[in-house]
């Protein structure tokens, strides 16, 4: 069920994340994450038989779950710029937790309700995303705003604008940046 | 890296600022001392299209990866049960779709399987406990794939046993066959149908999403996964995530209210859009994905763009469905799938709520041709309208009568506003539309009604016509005048759409008694003919020939009345060689009334007895061409003083009159009146009596004691029956009345005159002679101002006047 506290709270950081309280959004990530990380896995059974389900579809469900039903959050850009942070965070971690296990077995032999905490990725995609985390890194290390238009954009499919409210930036900075990010880490990638 | 990312985009954007021709050159002057960030760049400028491709397919592969690393699948060859897995036909996020045929040889059947991962199965409220209902409920419907049978595997995998469907998506099916908006609709109401079925089997879907319902190579709907999806979200609704299809889930799925009959009526509201319009509702909006689901169908209303091309009905039945409250969408299915008949057999949608002017529109749009028909019913209904043929011949008194009289009975008035609410009975419910509300509301609502400019004349003949049906003489010439206007501002190509139109006119100037007026139009009706070269040898041509030789007899011009429809006889004859329709009756009937006015008996008898034995065979005795013919024979053998031969064909007319428009009808009185007055030319006073008084019960139940030339008739030929057989206190109860009634402006001279002459007769008899003389000499003076000199009638007022004269200076009265 919902958990209305946690909602008020989110509620407050998201506030001040919309004041740029940079503060705010490192105490909102742990919610967000935990939360995406439940749903990454449960959120699939809602989509079985549907091939629009992806990442942006778990940060929607985790929107919907957390957001409680009072309308409180005018801006729903902060609460994806923040999702979509966790949402990387959580497909690293699991990508890393993959390839470090070479059991494999975790899945099939952990408890159920450990299961429900893990997301399980295939080997290859585990590659390509440590790969991914990689070259974004570099990104980041020079203009750390290059890792915030990805996140946003790619884990979290937010459009231009709505990136750009989130970020305080212009809508032609992001289509700008968005665009170098996008085909320098696909021509070192492919 | 060898470049600083500030430079490389500052290069790259630069170099996107200059044409694409240039920017090689840039590059080489710009880049010249770094070829690697000139290479970088290089590959940067061709990477748009590839990188976007790369990064949706990364999505689709982290996707990919949630969800089926834990459920492999399994290869062809594995046994489930009595089955052989042959293909791997689906895979969603969470279950596998299998091909598979029975294995023991018993007899060729394909299934096709569907498993779950163990973790579905577990609890009290597993999907296989609810598949169990499933099977249990024993769903046997055409449009619902069959539940064969469910179980688990040793490893705990959950299977579902199905009919396998070799078919088609229904939305796949629908765009690819491009089907019609009626067809889409008409698949719609299959399954519709499939999930009221399960309703009555308290069986919910809850996740009828386009993927669920296929459609057959044959056509047949079939809904899938009945009961499995009710049973996938029971089983996991208590983590607090809902394991629907979120696109089309109701708002209550969301907010784990309870889940109803309703829920799947939202979802059906979904499916119904997407079959319309090739998307789900709010799909087409980019804004919207940034907002939650709930936000969406607060929104709904205003995102309707992607409703375009689809009517408002269907708008408002969508709409109904998808309402955020159940309590406010069908209260079942069965309510959705009445409506979208409705819609389909143009009857008015109950999801508009908006009033009269729609159920109007509705009703024109679905019974133009019964709006036509109504008119015809209710004129032949109506008290002294001319229209029918057969009622306006039978004699110049009666069709005078007949166009003076304003009065539309109550009891017509409301037998044509239950013909028209009978098109819609939920609606009539305390409606109290009149009749004349209703034609002004539908007339107001066809001016801006959407159609050809064709139907739109047509609908406003329509209306012009219907007025003049009605009586209501003054809004018909506004409204034929209207629809002439529109059809020349229209410039719609002379039609026959556009002379119905002109005739209509004439009609209505023929009614008004504006004959000359009339002749005009009819003679542009012709002219109109020869523009368009219209065939002459077409019942629509002979009408009008007749309705124009009509119209010449009228006004007394016979020899062109004569040659005109003999010239429409000589059509009809070529037109039916076999001289079996009615339309010949009709012209054989109006040829008689000719030669009936002329004074040639012979002829007017030889070709009314024609026209009578036509409507006889056809149309059998109880109709009222038979009833016309023979009260005209009737006529005209009295005209030729053969009372005998009249009283035979006057005899018969009262059953049948009763017979075609009931006991109480006007024409069933005039039709008693004729045979009454018939009797009293003969003297045979009794039988006079008997007919007389009927057609005076009849007249004042119609009428009442309001004034009405029909009623004032019947009284004086009452009168007169008492006056010739001495019954003077009789003769005065009713002359009371008809010198009432004829002070009213509605009774015309004609009539006053015989009443006054009945009243001198009256008075005389009583031996009052003062009074006696003064009412002959008012009927004297008025009878001067219509009469000739040498008339019977005016004789007989000026021998009784000097009569009374004598009386008075012999008895030395003052």
């Amino acid at each position: 069920m919902i958990n209305a506290s946690v909602s008020d709270e989110l509620t407050q950081y998201l506030i001040r994340i919309g004041k740029g309280d940079v503060e705010a959004s490192r105490l909102a990530f742990p919610h967000i994450y935990s939360e995406l990380q439940r749903l990454a896995r449960s959120v699939r059974f809602k989509f079985y038989g549907n091939d629009t389900f992806n990442t942006t579809a778990i940060i929607h469900e985790a929107y919907l779950k957390l957001s409680n039903q009072d309308g409180q959050w005018q801006n729903s850009s902060h609460f994806y710029c923040v999702a979509a942070k966790a949402m990387r965070q959580v497909l690293l971690n699991a990508a890393r937790a993959k390839k470090t296990s070479k059991r494999g077995g975790l899945v099939e032999h952990a408890p159920l309700e450990e299961y429900h905490n893990f997301i399980v990725l295939s080997e290859a995609t585990s590659e390509k995303l440590i790969d991914f985390e990689d070259l974004l890194h570099k990104l980041e290390q020079q203009d750390e705003v290059y890792g915030r238009i990805v996140e946003c954009r790619f884990f979290a499919g937010m459009s231009i604008d709505d990136t750009a409210i989130a970020l305080k930036i212009s809508p032609a900075t992001v289509k700008r940046k968005w665009q170098l990010a996008r085909n320098w880490l696909y021509i070192h990638l492919s | 890296m060898d470049y600083s990312l500030e430079l490389l985009e500052k290069v790259y954007t630069d170099c996107l600022d200059k044409p694409e021709g240039e920017r090689l050159a840039f590059l080489e002057q710009t880049c010249s001392d770094n070829p690697h960030l000139k290479q970088t760049i290089i590959k940067l400028l061709d990477a748009d299209e590839p990188a976007d491709s790369f990064f949706k397919h990364f999505q689709k592969t982290i996707a990919g990866a949630i969800a089926s690393e834990k459920f492999p699948p399994w290869g062809p060859g594995t046994r489930v049960g009595k089955y052989t897995i042959s293909k791997l036909i689906g895979k969603g996020g969470m279950s596998n779709v299998y091909l598979a045929e029975r294995s023991d040889g018993e007899f060729e059947q394909k299934v096709a399987i569907k498993c779950l991962p163990p973790e579905v199965v577990i609890g009290k409220h597993s999907a296989f406990d609810k598949a169990e209902q499933q099977l249990l409920a024993k769903l046997q419907h055409p449009s619902i794939a069959n539940l064969y049978d469910a179980g688990k595997t040793d490893d705990g995998i959950a299977y579902f046993i199905m009919e396998y469907i070799d078919g088609d998506r229904v939305d796949q099916y629908t765009e690819e066959r491009k089907l019609s908006q009626r067809n889409r609709l008409s698949l719609f109401l299959h399954v519709a149908e499939a999930v009221a079925y399960a309703h009555r089997h308290l069986i919910l879907h809850l996740d009828l999403k386009a993927s669920n319902v296929m459609v057959t190579k044959s056509g047949q709907v079939k809904l899938l996964d009945f009961g499995i999806s009710t049973a996938l979200n029971d089983s996991n609704v208590q983590d607090g995530v809902f394991h629907g299809t979120p696109q089309i889930a109701a708002p209550e799925q969301f907010t784990n209210e309870p889940v109803t009959m309703a829920t799947d009526v939202y979802q059906l509201g979904s499916l119904l859009h997407q079959l319309l319009t090739g998307k789900l509702p709010g799909d087409d909006n980019e804004k919207l994905k940034g907002i939650t689901r709930r936000d969406i169908s607060f929104n709904m209303s205003s995102e309707k763009k992607s409703l375009g091309s689809v009517s408002f009905e269907l708008r408002a039945i969508i709409d109904q469905c998808l309402a955020l409250k159940p309590s406010d969408r069908y209260a079942s299915v069965y309510e959705l799938t009445k409506d979208i008949k409705n819609f389909l057999t143009h009857y008015p949608v109950n999801a508009v709520k908006d009033g009269r002017t729609y159920i109007i529109n509705r009703f024109v749009r679905r019974n133009r041709a019964a709006i036509l028909s109504a008119a015809i019913v209710a004129v032949s209904l109506l008290t002294g309208t001319v229209l029918s043929l057969w009622q306006a011949g039978i004699a110049r008194e009666q069709r005078d009568r007949a166009i003076k009289n304003e009065q539309v009975t109550a009891a017509t008035k409301n037998f044509l506003l239950d013909m028209f609410m009978a098109a819609h009975p939920s609606k009539s419910k305390g409606d109290t539309l009149t009749v004349f509300e209703f034609l002004d509301m539908g007339y107001e609502q066809s001016a801006t009604y959407d159609a050809s400019p064709e139907i739109k004349l047509e609908m406003l003949t329509t209306f012009g016509k219907l007025y003049r049906s009605l009586g209501d003489y003054k809004k018909s010439g506004t409204v034929l005048d209207s629809a002439l206007a529109y059809a020349r501002r229209a410039d719609i190509p002379v039609a026959t759409s556009y002379i119905q139109a002109v005739e209509q006119l004439a009609l209505y100037q023929r009614d008004l008694g504006n004959y000359d007026s009339a002749r005009t139009l009819f003679s542009n009706v012709m002219q109109l003919y020869d523009e368009i070269k219209y065939p002459h040898l077409d019942s629509n041509y002979t009408a009008s020939l007749k309705y124009l030789a009509y119209l010449l007899k009228m006004q007394n011009q016979f020899d062109s009345s004569l040659l005109i429809v003999k010239q429409a006889i000589a059509l009809e004859e070529a037109l039916w060689p076999e001289r079996n329709n009615l339309k010949l009756a009709e012209s054989y009937y109006i040829l008689g009334t000719i030669y009936k006015d002329q004074g040639m008996y012979d002829e007017a008898v030889t070709y009314l007895s024609k026209s009578l034995s036509l409507c006889e065979t056809l149309m059998g005795t109880n109709y009222p061409g038979t009833l016309a013919n023979l009260n005209t024979i009737s006529f005209v053998y009295q005209q030729a003083s053969k009372h005998d031969s009249a009283l035979t064909y006057s005899q018969r007319t009262p059953r049948i009159a009763v017979k075609v428009f009931g006991t109480n009808h006007s024409e069933t009185a005039t039709t008693f009146a004729n045979l009454g007055k018939l009797y009293l030319s003969l003297k045979q006073y009794d039988s006079a009596y008997v007919h007389l008084s009927r057609a005076y019960r009849i007249r004042s139940k119609i009428y009442l004691s309001n004034p009405n030339i029909s009623t004032i008739i019947g009284l004086n030929n009452l009168i007169e029956v008492f006056n010739s057989t001495g019954q003077e206190d009789s003769a005065r109860y009713y002359l009371n009345k008809a010198l009432e009634m004829s002070r009213s402006e509605r009774i015309q001279d004609r009539q006053r005159v015989i009443t006054y002459k009945l009243a001198g007769d009256l008075l005389k008899l009583s031996g009052k002679y003062d009074s006696a003389l003064y009412y002959y000499q008012q009927s004297l003076t008025t009878s001067s101002n219509m009469m000739k000199d040498d008339d019977p009638r005016i004789t007989y007022l000026q021998e009784q006047i000097q009569q009374l004269d004598s009386l008075k200076s012999v008895k030395g009265l003052p």
